[in-house]
């Protein structure tokens, strides 16, 4: 575990990019702010190293400075315009409303710090369900609208799987898709939307399983989702699933496998569906056979913000190594998990 | 336990099964077709009810015998990193096969390739294993040799799509392949006139075509590996073909190093082939260390030689039929009875003359250049060394007729060791030079008189050679009991040791006409039931008669003794049918069975080890050969002949 007294006040991470306003159904910028909190308390996720983030010593002062001067950094550096309309991502590697991460207080008054900002239209948190209660949901929810009026606030589940099986044996999740609803429901009941985080490709779950399982998990939530995010699975250092990917036991998903999941969620559900390919076409990335990767990458890209599924159908079949994709899914069956 | 596979015919490790599947028997090893011929797979996959792995089928069924099943019933093998794996017994399940899962892994080093022996030896020998979306037509040969008995051609598919076209020895992109013609001539490059053809070909179609070519490949490899296994050659061509990979000679090197034990208890006794030796591997082999540790603990040196005599070896086998062996023997003829021969050779390491029949030493080849390597030099002088700590007390005095290297060799030893040897050829002199024979004559003769021992042209050979090689097949004290009371006639290497008692009365031609028809019946009271034991000089083994072991027994209580159930056998004895085997019977060798209640005893082959008869139900454990029967019902007793093969 880190101990390192200097990271505590170091600051936060952000940066800005577009993102799909679903309410409104256009891209605005969104600006993400990853808080180094103590971090997830779970922290038994087989693919996430996320945790190493995280900074055991800190104080709630120091996590609302960093949420201040990232912030306004954000304006400062010209990132966002004070007249454009924004989104904010509050991300801690780990539960928003986890009390032991951040305090009621320290959430209160960073809800409060955004009543200066009016093109603010939306604020994304994460958290696992355990820690979602009416109580904590309804205090921020008049604190955001005391603050700001028209912003909008989303609740993100990391549910990985509707599939209780997967999540439990093969991710280590450690709490059920009952936990879930029962939170997301809550959330809803409170005016507050749910962002629900799938997997694509847990450990142990084959290429074409792994499509399979993304899709049924998407109808799955589809009643109480209104964004789905598909996560394609990458290889985190210090993670069991790092140990996988070196015994040659794990391969990140093809893109190809993304973009299948991707349209036939976006068929079934109807829903808002994003996918952010974080470390596209690296080997620790999800990738294809390394000519169109970044091209896949581009058209995902293109289709989380517009929604449009033309940006993906039109890059199916556009190199030869989909042939192979194909044939790697047609024998799925014969593998046996098995990495050809 | 499996019910609808059974292994037919085994080589080491290998083996040749069939699979039940409804109404067609599939032989394997067996490629499953990943294309169009799908069904195989599929039918299979429908026995494990999914690929999904946490769908394994459940315990209770699988502990279930269920002789109704038309389908083969199968288990998934996990990896000890999965969330589901569980360290259990594999052989107690009811299943036809295993499927071994993230198979890739094998990939990552040769030692995790090699390791597929360890999963081998957990699962029941009557079970196949199948290890899926591996096999290419370079590995398939080694695979096989671990005892992999299904693969499937997922990877040539996908590599052929990828544009690389594969070959027996490796691979290359079609890019890379220059404009020639196609290095091959199965149905798909024939129809193509050139490499520039396949290039201009539209991607898709030409991808069909190098799967399908790559699959091909992969399916002539396998039959050649399949011909192998029938001739009882597979590791000379397991040598042959890992050549073309790093990778694949290191997984050799690590199954021969690490899993020594594992094709020992598989590897044949003896076969008929010749052994070829022709590569650094071949020294390792378990046949060159089963043959250098029987020698250790099995062989004596007949105790009335007192000169340690130590020649070179020959290209004909056996090698007293060699020009240069009869010129040695003839040198020392006034004192044969004095003289104990061994034979200095690589890959064996050292040959006492009376075994020299025996497998493998009448059966190696190797290639000869005078010049031996570091590896050669240390592991012969470790088995020279190892004879002469364990019999040096037996011998008054030894002669190293060797020249070149091979004098080296025994001049190391015999400075390291303080034994006093008198070398009789000269630097550079050859050893079958008139000189170097000469001095060979003058100095046996000359110590011998010293000594006071007297010529003696008996060297009682005949009765040493059965003696010997009842003692290396059967352990210490065999042969003395077999040939206590017997005589030995015949030509050699055609020897038959029949009771003193009618022996007497029989000519050799008589003999060899014995040995030819077996049961050709004489008059007088010289039968076949006088035979104890013959050699077949075409195994390098001894076979014995059911009243050779009889007496054979006495001396070696249950060594190499079958117990089945009660039942009068046929021509094979099934695995089903063992009680109980010694663990040291290995494939060829000549077994003694006797039923519970000792109505039926007898002697035949084993066709496979000891160990499998116990853990296999199904497959031929026994060769029967022959065997007698009382049964009270019967009320008389009487013998059988069952086969002569």
């Amino acid at each position: 575990m880190k101990q390192m007294d200097g990271m505590s006040v170091r600051a936060a991470v952000f940066w800005v990019n577009r993102d799909f306003l679903m309410e409104e159904n256009r891209a605005i910028d969104a600006l993400t702010v990853i808080l180094r909190t103590r971090g997830c308390r779970w922290r038994a996720c087989r693919m996430c190293g996320f945790w190493h983030e995280s900074v055991p010593s800190v104080t709630q002062d120091e996590i609302l400075s960093q949420f201040s001067s990232a912030l306004s950094a954000a304006f400062k550096k010209g990132l966002l315009r004070r007249d454009d309309d924004f989104m904010l991502k509050i991300f801690t590697s780990g539960s928003f409303f986890d009390d032991a991460e951040i305090t009621d207080i320290t959430r209160m008054r960073m809800l409060d710090m955004l009543s200066e900002f009016d093109g603010l239209r939306k604020i994304i948190v994460e958290t696992r369900p355990e820690f979602v209660s009416e109580e904590k949901l309804n205090a921020c929810i008049s604190a955001l609208n005391e603050a700001n009026e028209r912003c909008f606030m989303e609740v993100a589940f990391g549910l990985e799987t509707a599939d209780d099986f997967i999540r439990a044996k093969y991710i280590n999740k450690g709490f059920s898709f009952e936990d879930f609803r029962n939170a997301a429901l809550k959330v809803r009941k409170c005016g507050a939307s749910v962002k629900v985080y799938l997997l694509l490709k847990p450990p142990f779950v084959s290429e074409r399983a792994a499509i399979e399982d993304a899709v049924r998990s998407a109808i799955a939530v589809r009643e109480i989702a209104s964004t789905i995010s598909l996560n394609l699975c990458n290889v985190q250092k210090g993670t069991f699933v790092e140990r996988l990917w070196r015994s040659f036991m794990f391969r990140p998903p093809w893109l190809w496998s993304a973009v299948e999941a991707i349209i036939r969620i976006k068929i079934e559900t109807e829903k808002a569906v994003i996918s952010d390919p974080v470390g596209a076409g690296s080997r620790r990335g999800p990738h294809n056979c390394g000519k169109c990767d970044k091209n896949v990458k581009d058209a995902i890209e293109k289709f989380n913000l517009t929604q449009n599924l033309e940006h993906l159908e039109c890059v199916r079949g556009s190199c030869t190594c989909m042939m192979i994709w194909n044939k790697l899914i047609e024998v799925d069956d014969l593998l046996f998990n098995a990495i050809p | 336990m499996s019910r609808l596979f059974e292994v037919k015919k085994r080589d080491c490790a290998a083996r040749i099964g069939e699979l039940t599947l409804r109404d067609r028997r599939l032989k394997t090893p067996l490629i499953i077709e990943a294309g169009a011929l799908v069904r195989d797979g599929m039918d299979l996959l429908s026995a494990l009810a999914c690929s999904d792995m946490r769908i394994l089928r459940d315990d209770e069924e699988l502990m279930s015998e269920d002789e109704e099943r038309e389908v083969p019933r199968g288990a998934v093998l996990l990896p000890e990193e999965h969330p589901l794996y569980e360290r259990r017994d594999l052989k107690n399940l009811h299943v036809d096969f295993f499927v071994l899962s993230h198979s890739s892994r094998l990939l990552k080093s040769p030692r995790e390739f090699a390791s597929i022996v360890k999963l081998r030896e957990q699962i029941s020998p009557d079970v196949a294993l199948w290890v899926p979306a591996i096999a290419t037509p370079d590995n398939i040969a080694i695979l096989t040799y671990m005892g992999v008995d299904i693969v499937d051609n997922v990877v040539p598919v996908l590599r052929g799509y990828d544009d690389v076209f594969m070959l027996e020895e490796g691979c290359v992109r079609i890019a890379e392949m220059g404009d020639e013609q196609i290095p091959c001539n199965c149905e798909v490059c024939a129809s193509c006139e050139s490499v520039e053809q396949l290039k201009e070909m539209d991607r898709r179609e030409r991808a069909d075509l190098i799967a399908r070519h790559n699959s091909l490949v992969l399916l002539r490899e396998l039959r050649k590996v399949r011909m192998h296994i029938i001739s009882g050659d597979l590791r000379e061509y397991v040598e042959m073909r890992v050549r073309s990979s790093a990778f694949l000679t290191a997984v050799l090197r690590i199954l021969d190093k690490d899993h020594e034990y594992f094709f020992e208890r598989r590897a044949p006794v003896a076969r008929r082939n010749v052994m070829l030796a022709n590569t650094m591997e071949s020294l390792r082999r378990v046949e060159v260390k089963r043959f250098a540790s029987r020698v250790i603990e099995r062989y004596e040196p007949p105790p009335e030689k007192k000169v340690l005599l130590i020649i070179p070896c020959a290209a004909r086998k056996p090698y007293s039929l060699s020009k240069s062996h009869a010129l040695f023997r003839r040198a020392v003829a006034g004192f044969k009875a004095h003289v104990h021969e061994i034979i200095i050779t690589s890959p064996l390491g050292i040959v006492p003359r009376e075994i020299e029949i025996a497998y493998p030493a009448a059966f190696y080849d190797i290639p000869v250049t005078g010049y031996w390597d570091a590896e050669e030099r240390a592991w012969v002088s470790s088995c020279l060394r190892a004879y002469l700590e364990h019999n040096i007390h037996k011998y008054n005095a030894i002669f190293v007729h060797l020249e070149g290297e091979c004098a080296e060799i025994c001049r190391d030893v015999a400075a390291d060791g303080g034994y006093d040897m008198i070398f009789t050829c000269r630097n550079g002199e050859k050893a079958v030079s008139k000189s170097a024979l000469r001095r060979l004559r003058d100095e046996i003769s000359k110590f011998c008189i010293s000594e006071g021992l007297e010529r003696d042209e008996d060297d009682r050979a005949l009765s040493n050679v059965i003696k010997a090689l009842a003692d290396f097949q059967f352990g210490r004290g065999a042969g003395e009991k077999l040939t206590g009371g017997a005589v030995v006639r015949g030509k050699y290497p055609r020897l038959t040791l029949y009771e003193s008692s009618c022996a007497h009365e029989k000519t050799d031609a008589e003999d060899a006409k014995a040995s030819e028809c077996g049961s050709v019946h004489r008059d007088g009271n010289c039968d076949e039931g006088c035979v104890l034991a013959r050699i077949s000089p075409e195994y390098g083994m001894l076979s014995i008669t059911t009243r050779g072991a009889r007496k054979l027994r006495e001396a070696i209580g249950d060594a190499y003794f079958v117990l089945t159930d009660d039942f009068v056998p046929g021509n094979t004895i099934f695995a089903g049918g063992v009680l109980h085997a010694d663990e040291k019977i290995r494939v060829n060798d000549y077994v003694i069975f006797s039923s519970r209640n000792e109505s039926v005893f007898g002697v035949g082959r084993a066709k496979m080890s000891g160990w499998e008869m116990i853990e296999s139900v199904r497959g031929v454990a026994v060769q029967v050969r022959e065997f007698e029967c009382h049964r009270d019902d019967i009320n008389s007793s009487r013998r059988l002949r069952q086969s002569t093969a």
